[in-house]
């Protein structure tokens, strides 16, 4: 692991006062909370924040069809009326409503996400964070739950440009649709999502079965949960699978969101983690030493957002953070306790330890099919006769060694963990 | 079958009709994640019922046989009261709201059912919304293993859209004009796509589609690495440029720290100890920040956003949330826009997070603090005025006293 990581933020003051409307649960109010509480714990001082540039139309593009993007850019609320046939079209007005300034808005949190895969491909930075970002719902032509440009798709884009394979991760309590559906028949980005499945819960994909096909048959990882899922359940089951994804199917770059939805009391969701529970999975992927993008996500419960990727900024910086909630502006949201951390809720944890075994057997069984890396042939590496070109231990750890070469690593055993695997002794009987 | 419906009757009704053409006994037990456990009792062979939607119910408890092939169904078996009594009574709002719903699909109080794409923004609280799980419950299978049933219930979901519109055409149906009319009410009502029921939507195994509309265009890996963009990499805000003149802050306290234990004022945790320190922390904050203070609208931000608002303004906004609350059907914002002319939306936006809800939050946590809630903030469902003089004492010493 790297001695230091450097981490560079990304945050546009002019998300705060974005509204989508009356009553509707998505509140980027709750990115301006969370940048004030990261900076009432100082924790400016250990990292880089930048502004992002506002993605342009054609940035969009790369992913999104000519013609959305540009209704996107025109539209308003005074002139929706005018536009029936293209707001069913793209699926605007209901879950996704057509607000002041929204193009703006997307325009901000993709620049964000975006920036931040170039940064990470010019080995400016080891970890980058855009809390702004992660709005996974969103598809190529069309809008979908509360997302209207996918910032993820296409910040692996540009990391694609980079690196051979990509990981995406989603924590979100909702299944990660439009990233997995960009990405399905291909085997450059593996998309793993752990998420509620079932009774009607939005979107209603992500079963076990949904796989991936052609090329990108096994690349699609999907973890169905029910309701009530708790801390211990839920970092067992992510550090088994997570772990076996890394070693098989060994990445350059990962990409984490970290949707907050998925915390106890969240107002759409329907978990039982806690903010430590949900910032271990954080730590966990964080422990790989892969360059690390980290974007926000879900999340309506606006105090538990702010708290939880605060938190979870102090992990990424290695700094343990204080419960106490220091003095600042929007104390009063976090009052009467000023804690930093949430109670869970005692509720039924619908996850039979014999439910997660049957879930977590098939994922490793689909993970055995991937024989050797796609894409990027590891020939040049046979094990039976390898030789390294240098010696792997004798190699200064702080300095970066360029993509070649790194692939032709072959990682050692305890690589991934601190330790002797001794934490895995555990993991059998869930 | 009208004769065996009679005593099927006589069970709670849901609503829920159930397709069945099982030859053999079923008796499905299915877990709600609310632990809402019912009996479908399938009965056997030559019960043949159909998957209709709710709106077949008549309420009021009354019995309802539609005759023909058409026939009651779910319902809570008395044998097993025991159990459901106590689960019952959880949900008899829910099932009032049937009733209701049935009886007067045009009753204001119950509102309109939003398209199935917006259920998502919608929690548990909405009795709606419980009721769709309700019927989810029943209709998918539960188990991955159960392969039996499965069969059952897939079935029973594709017959579902036809069987409606069978069962409007055919002529010998002997059902009762009001249940023709209420049909008719209901479809008005709520929303109807092709391949939803009155908004109810059926779960289809979806399949990914594959085209040049939904996947993105992901290139060959190419083993050399492409041209990245090297010039929209972010601008740096923070830490700011060398250049930048800024009074040098002694730091004294480590990164991170939480809030002090004690400080030197006189009351500690009074309303005015409190509010000097987070002016204090502002300050420092600002002298810090330098140019990135403006940049990140730190002086957007917190109740000084109200020393731009003339006291009359505030009171003016704070009457109009008050008169129209979520109940009335009315959105305060549209009032808002119109009584306060001179505020910009953005700007009503920005008092009313950084202003009102944090005040309002005040209040909470002195009247109910076990009970805060700012995320249904635009419910309104805090009642009474929102006290802004200083509330607390300066004889009271409590830590959080000053947040209340």
């Amino acid at each position: 692991m790297r001695s230091k990581d450097r981490i560079s933020y990304f945050y546009d003051g002019d998300v705060g006062n974005v509204y989508f409307g009356p009553n509707h649960p998505m509140k980027p109010h709750r990115l301006c909370m969370t940048h004030h509480l990261v900076l009432s714990y100082d924790l400016h001082k250990k990292m880089e924040i930048y502004r992002p540039h506002k993605a342009y139309p054609v940035e969009l593009a790369q992913f999104h069809s000519a013609d959305y993007v540009e209704f996107l850019q025109r539209i308003n609320p005074d002139t929706q009326h005018l536009f029936p046939e293209e707001m069913a079209k793209f699926k605007l007005g209901e879950d996704c409503p057509v607000f002041d300034d929204m193009f703006e808005f997307c325009q901000i949190y993709a620049g964000g996400t975006i920036d931040a895969a170039r940064r990470l491909n010019n080995q400016l930075c080891d970890i980058a964070i855009n809390w702004a970002g992660g709005l996974h719902h969103a598809k190529k032509c069309e809008a979908s739950g509360f997302c209207y440009i996918n910032d993820l798709v296409l910040g692996i884009l540009e990391l694609l440009k980079y690196h051979a394979r990509v990981l995406y991760i989603d924590i979100d309590v909702h299944h990660g649709d439009g990233v997995e559906e960009a990405f399905y028949f291909t085997d450059r980005v593996m998309t793993v999502s752990f998420h509620k499945y079932g009774n009607l819960f939005f979107p209603g994909s992500g079963d076990v079965k949904e796989i991936g096909e052609r090329e990108g048959k096994f690349y699609a990882i999907n973890v169905p949960l029910k309701d009530g899922i708790d801390d211990i359940s839920f970092t067992r089951l992510f550090k088994t699978i997570i772990s076996k994804v890394v070693e098989t199917y060994q990445p350059g770059v990962i990409v984490l969101q970290c949707g907050a939805d998925s915390l106890a009391g969240d107002r759409l969701g329907c978990f039982n983690l806690s903010i430590d529970g949900h910032a271990e999975c954080v730590r966990i992927v964080k422990k790989f030493g892969l360059p690390l993008l980290v974007t926000g996500g879900g999340g309506y419960t606006k105090e538990n957002v702010a708290r939880c990727w605060t938190v979870e900024t102090g992990v990424l910086l290695d700094t343990e953070l204080p419960d106490e909630i220091p003095d600042n502006d929007y104390i009063k949201y976090f009052a009467p306790e000023c804690s930093l951390r949430i109670p869970t809720a005692h509720i039924e944890n619908f996850n039979s330890k014999s439910y997660l075994g049957t879930i977590k057997m098939q994922v490793l069984e689909n993970l055995r099919c991937i024989q050797h890396a796609p894409s990027v042939q590891m020939q040049e590496v046979p094990p039976d006769f390898y030789i390294p070109d240098f010696d792997e231990d004798e190699k200064n750890p702080d300095e970066r060694i360029d993509q070649h070469t790194r692939d032709k690593q072959i990682q050692r055993d305890d690589e991934y963990y601190e330790g002797d695997n001794d934490n895995d002794h555990n993991m059998d009987d869930v | 079958m009208t004769g065996s419906s009679n005593q099927d009757c006589s069970k709670i009704q849901l609503g829920f009709h159930i397709v069945k053409h099982l030859k053999s006994l079923m008796d499905l037990k299915l877990d709600l994640e609310q632990q809402f456990l019912m009996d479908v009792d399938i009965g056997d062979e030559d019960h043949e019922m159909k998957f209709v939607s709710f709106k077949d119910v008549v309420g009021g408890g009354s019995n309802i046989c539609v005759g023909g092939k058409h026939e009651l169904c779910v319902g809570i078996k008395n044998e097993k009261e025991s159990i459901r009594k106590r689960k019952k009574e959880c949900y008899l709002p829910m099932l009032d709201w049937v009733k209701r719903v049935a009886s007067n699909p045009c009753d204001p109080v119950i509102g309109s059912l939003p398209e199935s794409s917006k259920w998502k923004g919608y929690g548990n609280e909405n009795l709606w919304k419980q009721v769709l799980r309700a019927k989810e419950a029943m209709s998918l299978k539960v188990n991955v293993d159960s392969n039996v049933k499965q069969s059952f219930w897939q079935k029973k979901q594709k017959m579902h859209p036809d069987m409606y519109d069978e069962r409007t055409k055919k002529p010998n149906m002997r059902c009762s004009q009001r249940l023709i009319s209420i049909e008719e009410n209901l479809s008005t009502l709520l929303s109807r796509k092709p391949q939803t029921l009155y908004g109810l939507a059926i779960i289809r195994k979806k399949r990914i589609p594959l085209g040049r509309a939904f996947q993105a265009e992901v290139p060959n890996w190419t083993n050399g690495t492409q041209e990245s963009e090297t010039r929209w990499l972010g601008t740096r805000v923070w830490p700011l440029d060398e250049t930048e003149n800024r009074t040098s802050l002694i730091e004294r306290e480590p990164i991170g720290k939480g809030r002090r234990g004690s400080c030197g004022c006189q009351l500690i945790g009074s309303l005015d100890c409190v509010r000097f320190h987070i002016a204090e922390k502002r300050s420092r904050l600002k002298l810090e920040l330098g140019s990135a203070f403006v940049k990140w609208k730190f002086d957007y931000m917190g109740e000084d956003v109200s020393l731009e608002w003339t006291k009359t303004e505030e009171k003016k906004f704070a009457r109009v949330i008050k008169s129209n609350p979520w109940s009335s059907g009315r959105s305060f914002w549209d009032v808002l826009v119109t009584s306060l002319k001179n505020k910009r939306r953005p700007v009503l936006v920005s008092y009313y997070f950084n202003v009102y809800l944090l005040r309002r939050r005040a209040h909470q946590n002195r009247a109910d603090p076990s009970n805060v809630d700012s995320d249904d903030d635009e419910l309104e469902k805090v009642g009474g005025e929102i006290n802004n003089k200083p509330l607390c004492s300066p004889k009271v010493h409590l830590k959080f006293t000053a947040y209340f």
